[in-house]
């Protein structure tokens, strides 16, 4: 689809990133704590 | 029955008056189930509020199973019901295909609903509503749903004669609306889904009669959630079906790209027995190394779908604001959208709510690896109240400001109260979800009526934070409750004295 430049959805882009980085940290976040419960390495 | 049509003077679609009678039963009955689901949800919250404990351990067990079927199973398809016939006759400008069988499906859904109720109220099936065997319940619980599954399987039948005759007559040019084709991904789903239902609840109500001496516990689970948990999908697949429409009718956006939203819808019906697997991480009777490739790997395309739509929704929105001038900005269109519309703040809250706060956390804890220490533990609930109560019914409860000037035909009561209402209802909701999943993170149970393991051979005890915690949830689950009668509110009193609008 052609979209005019000043149309184009950059602030969804930016959500999208942000949706990203929490999903990372998220999972960051549990990896840490079942290693802390299984107590690995 | 013979067809009689009026049209609408907001949209100009035809509106057939059987279709239109059948979408009001199922709403206004669907809201019913909400109202005794929310009033129940209150004596649970006062009795998991460590605090308060308000309700003995029989009656937690036994409104626990109720507030699950109210909710989960009656409210939530009752409305899909509603949605479907809104999708296909509605949408594609034609009358309801043999409305002697959706009066059928009305009749068996309200039947069935009511016998397992009663059926629970009166302390024979304090099973939950996943009704594990060997738990056992009167067999008429087990027979009020097949009753309501089979009316669902009516609806559906409905629903693909009405677009095939819709077809047949060229109601419509082109191809199905991307609505209309978002109701078919849920409608397909759950035939596959109703399927399986038929084949778990049937030999569990022989059992429940004796006919069948004895039940596999293993089976039984591994069938009860390629039914339990499809119906997630049927439910996530309609949701994502009014987030389009809402976007549409609340900011006049078109999707980005149909093509690309269409796959998405595909994906969810390739995918969808594939992330069921997430309910039997801790079952001996699958290999870990299955568990892991499932749910460690293969559920990302099922989820890959969902965020396909959580992405593109708002993107269509953007557009559209951009379109009218909007274009201030990283963020300018999102700023002056239309907040004081509560089928907009409605639709963000849904979005925002199912993504990131039952998104992230359904993904993460369908894991094979991280589920070992999240199963049964509050988290559980935590997340899926963000998808099905954020998510969900947040999107079904923006669609009602829409269907009830649209098809009731009445002028929305209190619009003030109606504005705030998603604010109240979705505020409580994030807090009471986010802090059910934090208190779980100090492992403490679900579905457990005694944490302080008053009977237990040696004490348990989880500390201040947590009771602190819980007291948190329950706050943000009382602000919600708020915000939930206040949606009722608006609604009933819509319906029952709302000023009519002239055609
Ligand atoms: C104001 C809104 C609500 C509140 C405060 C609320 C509260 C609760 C509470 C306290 C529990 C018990 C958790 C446990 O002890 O394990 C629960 C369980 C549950 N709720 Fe809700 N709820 C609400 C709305 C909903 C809605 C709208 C749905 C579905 C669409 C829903 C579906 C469920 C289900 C499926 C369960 C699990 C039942 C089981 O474990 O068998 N809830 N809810
Ligand atoms: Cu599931």
């Amino acid at each position: 689809m052609s979209l005019k430049e000043e149309h184009r959805p950059l602030g969804t882009n930016a959500l999208i990133y942000f949706f990203f980085a929490c999903l990372v940290a998220f999972y960051l976040l549990n990896w840490k704590e079942l290693i802390g419960v299984w107590n690995v390495g | 029955m013979e067809a009689v049509f009026r049209t609408c003077p907001v949209t100009g679609l035809k509106v057939e008056r059987n279709a239109e009678t059948l979408i009001m039963f199922n709403a206004v009955t669907s809201i019913v189930f909400l109202l005794v689901g929310g009033l129940l949800a209150l004596l649970l919250l006062l009795t998991r509020w460590q605090a308060v404990h308000l309700l003995p351990a029989d009656f937690f067990y036994r409104l626990l199973t109720l507030h699950g079927i109210a909710m989960l199973v009656a409210w939530i398809v009752f409305f899909e019901m509603a949605v479907l016939y809104f999708a296909s006759a509605i949408l594609l400008n034609t009358r309801l295909s043999v409305p002697y069988l959706a009066w059928g499906q009305y009749g068996l859904m309200v039947v069935g609903a009511a016998i397992t109720a009663v059926t629970i109220l009166v302390g024979q099936a304090d099973v939950m509503f996943t009704s594990y065997v060997p738990l056992k319940a009167h067999h008429m619980y087990y027979f009020g749903i097949i009753l309501f599954a089979v009316g669902a399987i009516l609806g559906v039948c409905v629903f693909f004669a009405t677009l095939g005759a819709a077809r047949h007559e060229k109601t419509y040019v082109g191809s199905v609306p991307l609505v209309t084709f978002g109701a078919i991904a849920a409608a397909i789903i759950a035939l596959l889904t109703l399927a399986h239902g038929a084949i778990v609840f049937i030999p569990t109500w022989l059992w429940a009669l004796g006919v069948i001496p004895m039940m596999d516990p293993e089976v039984y689970r591994l069938l009860f959630w390629a039914f339990g948990h499809s119906t997630q999908q049927i439910n996530v697949a309609a949701m994502i079906s009014c987030w389009y429409l809402l976007g549409t009718l609340t900011v006049g956006s078109v999707p980005v790209s149909e093509k690309f939203s269409r796959s998405a819808f595909t994906l969810y019906i390739l995918f969808i027995m594939i992330a069921s697997e997430h309910h039997l991480l801790v079952d001996p009777g699958i290999s870990t190394a299955h568990k892991e490739w499932n749910t460690g790997y293969f559920m990302h395309l099922a989820v890959l779908a969902s965020m396909m739509h959580a992405f593109s929704v708002p993107a269509a929105v953007e557009v559209a604001q951009r379109k009218k001038g909007y274009t201030k900005g990283l963020f300018e269109w999102l700023k002056r959208a239309p907040w004081g519309d509560p089928g907009f703040s409605s639709l963000v809250f849904s979005v925002v709510g199912f993504g990131f706060l039952g998104g992230i956390t359904g993904v993460i804890y369908g894991t094979e690896q991280l589920n070992i220490i999240v199963h049964n533990t509050l988290r559980v609930p935590g997340h899926f109240h963000a998808t099905v109560v954020i998510g969900t019914s947040m999107a079904f409860m923006g669609i009602t400001y829409y269907v009830l000037p649209l098809i009731f035909r009445r002028e929305v009561m209190f619009p003030g109260i109606a504005k705030l209402q998603p604010y109240v209802f979705g505020t409580g909701m994030f807090v009471f979800s986010t802090a059910m999943m934090f208190v779980g993170g100090f492992g403490i149970p679900r579905r457990d009526w005694d944490i302080t393991g008053a009977e237990a051979p040696f004490p348990v005890a989880y500390g201040p934070t947590a009771d602190l915690a819980l007291a948190v949830m329950a706050v943000g689950g009382l602000v919600a409750i708020v915000g939930g009668a206040m949606y009722i509110l608006v609604a009933v009193s819509t319906v029952a004295i709302g000023k009519k609008i002239n055609r």
